[in-house]
């Protein structure tokens, strides 16, 4: 295959693995809060799916399955035992844990294959990817329309009110941080078929950073911002290297910094488009091109 | 004797965790923020004292005063670059948290490309490497100055903060900005100064760690979360309660290390700190009547 494209296949797969796993992390930043706990999930992914395919009879799908489940439980209980802290000393607490993952990997050497990683037994196709990607989206599109959607945005709003609404915060954002789970364990089995190989530095702080910088670039407010930040952070990267071989932490930074500075709500902010819509409506109605409506009026969704 | 030796390794080992630790509890107790970019001042302080000792002829001294300083200009700089404008607009704690993982990828990556990915040293013959025998113990020159270094520049920091006038102003405005600002006092002066203390703490903790042994660009990262296991610990917002935290983290971390598994010398400390947190999230040393939990 030509060079060039080999390479953009490969950029594409490592765009669909770290979408996977920001959208792992987005779930739990619906709820409001900040979770570095995607990487410890994904470890735990990767690593069972791994030892499913090699020691037992279980076959990708299944053992993919399986898994999610395993991390998914292991969400289940982070989310339970972390959220007695406020959000700042959660997200603390979540980096603690993404340190000692990093420990028992290296230590349950018969499991994990210690210090020296293991190779992965067999790797998942670009259709695969994509496939597991549109299920994962789809399960976030469900999620959007469902109870649980309306009720974690709620969450995130305003945890307070969302309590005297009558939302259970607390079962909203222990969910979140199951379903996280599972899908940081579909996230980390792609990234580990990715790279043909798991260690302890695959799932560690430098790819919590990138997943975390794919979800501000996105926004905190649709998960479809979450895909399209890491394509920008882990699809693009690979596939400008042959371009640029050094500095694209320096790019990433400064590239972060400014989506936060400037573009507080990221890429894929309703609001702010909606309020866009609502000005250039204005404008075009005063030019006459529209018949003048009160914009206020629309905006309360008022129709003619 | 073994256990006393390896007392005084943990001591001296902590007392630059504790050095660092009050640097970062600096910047979150006055701007209330978690600033992940701390331990690339530490970085940036080495490195600099680094290049200038291996560049010029300068004595050691003056290299680790041009190292801290430039340490402090870093911490600034970030601070008036990446924070300013997110406290302008009234951003929340994760915004700034988000802001500073930027600043420490991009300023990390700036080191990573000048030192070309090696490790690096203090040339030998400008870092006192002599061993001083007290009652018995070895101690090595650098460790010994890490000690003295860390209880002096804790203290002054200490009586910085909680006996002048600027100490008071700055946790001040740490606590009520506004009300600060009716008092009479620029806010915007305030956190550069404790920008800027924090800096050079933080940049002279990574002097300190350097001193013997051989660092690359990611000294610093090790720095940030033993600090960070440190002011968990001990307390967030007090000079005592970091200092004791970061003495606390080398001790257990030396004396788990001789005595328990070297393999599990990191899951202890993080355990620990995760019990902490779980347990007590305002730290074991802290006052009882913190707001925040």
């Amino acid at each position: 295959m030509n060079p060039n494209l080999a390479l953009l296949e490969s950029a594409v797969m490592f765009a669909m693995a770290g979408a996977v796993l920001a959208l792992s992390t987005y779930v739990t930043l619906w709820t409001g809060l900040l979770s570095f706990g995607t990487v410890s999930f994904a470890a735990v992914g990767a690593f069972a799916s791994t030892w499913l395919l090699s020691n037992t009879g279980l076959g990708l799908p299944l053992a993919l399955l399986v898994s999610a489940a395993g991390a998914g439980i292991f969400g289940l209980i982070v989310g339970r035992l972390f959220l007695r802290l406020s959000s700042h000393w959660l997200a603390l607490a979540t980096v603690a844990l993404v340190l000692i993952t990093r420990v028992f990997v290296v230590n349950l050497g018969s499991v994990t294959g210690g210090a020296a990683g293991e190779v992965v037994p067999e790797t998942l196709s670009l259709w695969q990817m994509l496939l597991l990607l549109v299920i994962v989206g789809a399960v976030m599109a469900m999620l959007k329309r469902s109870k649980f959607g309306v009720a974690a945005d709620t969450c995130r709003e305003d945890p307070s009110v969302a309590a005297a609404l009558g939302v259970p915060v607390n079962r909203i954002r222990v969910i979140a941080f199951g379903l996280s789970g599972a899908i940081g364990a579909v996230g980390g089995t792609m990234q580990a078929s990715q790279l043909s190989y798991v260690g302890p530095d695959t799932f560690y702080i430098d790819l919590a950073v990138t997943v975390i910088a794919s979800v501000v670039l996105g926004g905190a407010y649709h998960w479809f911002g979450s895909v399209i930040g890491a394509i920008v952070f882990t699809g693009l990267p690979v596939y400008i290297s042959q371009f640029i071989t050094s500095g694209q932490s320096i790019i990433n930074g400064v590239l972060l910094l400014a989506i936060i500075v400037w573009l507080p709500g990221g890429l894929v902010d309703p609001v702010r488009w909606r309020r866009l819509r609502a000005r250039r409506r204005a404008t075009r109605a005063e030019r006459g091109t529209e018949p003048a409506a009160p914009v206020a009026l629309q905006d309360a969704g008022a129709t003619r | 004797m073994l256990f006393l030796e390896q007392l005084v390794n943990g001591i001296c080992t902590g007392a630059v965790y504790a050095l660092f630790a009050v640097g970062f509890g600096i910047v979150f107790s006055t701007m209330q923020i978690l600033n992940l970019a701390q331990g690339v001042y530490a970085t940036y302080g080495a490195m600099l004292t680094y290049f200038v000792l291996t560049r010029t002829g300068v004595p050691y001294w003056l290299a680790v005063i041009i190292g801290v300083a430039a340490a402090a200009l870093v911490a600034v700089l970030v601070d008036q670059v990446a924070f300013e404008p997110l406290r302008r607009r009234g951003v929340q704690m994760l915004g700034a948290v988000i802001a500073s993982i930027a600043a420490w990828i991009a300023l990390r990556e700036v080191l990573s490309i000048a030192t070309n990915s090696t490790p690096v040293g203090f040339p030998s013959h400008t870092v006192p490497r002599g061993v001083v025998h007290l009652g018995g113990i070895d101690i090595l020159q650098t460790q010994l100055m890490a000690l003295i270094c860390s209880v002096v520049v804790i203290t002054a920091v200490y009586v910085l903060l909680h006996r002048t006038n600027v100490g008071s102003a700055i946790r001040a405005v740490g606590y009520e900005k506004r009300s600060a600002q009716i008092a009479g006092i620029n806010p915007r002066t305030m956190i550069i100064t404790a920008a800027l203390v924090s800096g050079a703490v933080t940049g002279l903790a990574g002097v300190l760690l350097a001193g013997g042994q051989s660092f690359n660009f990611n000294l610093g990262d090790g720095l940030l979360l033993q600090g960070f296991a440190a002011v968990v610990i001990g307390g967030m917002g007090d000079v005592r309660g970091s200092a004791l935290g970061g003495l606390f983290i080398g001790v257990v971390q030396t004396l788990s290390a001789s005595y328990i598994s070297t393999t599990y010398q990191d899951a202890i400390t993080f355990g620990l700190v995760l019990v902490v947190l779980l347990w007590r999230p305002t730290g074991l040393l802290a006052a009882a009547n913190v707001q925040r939990a």
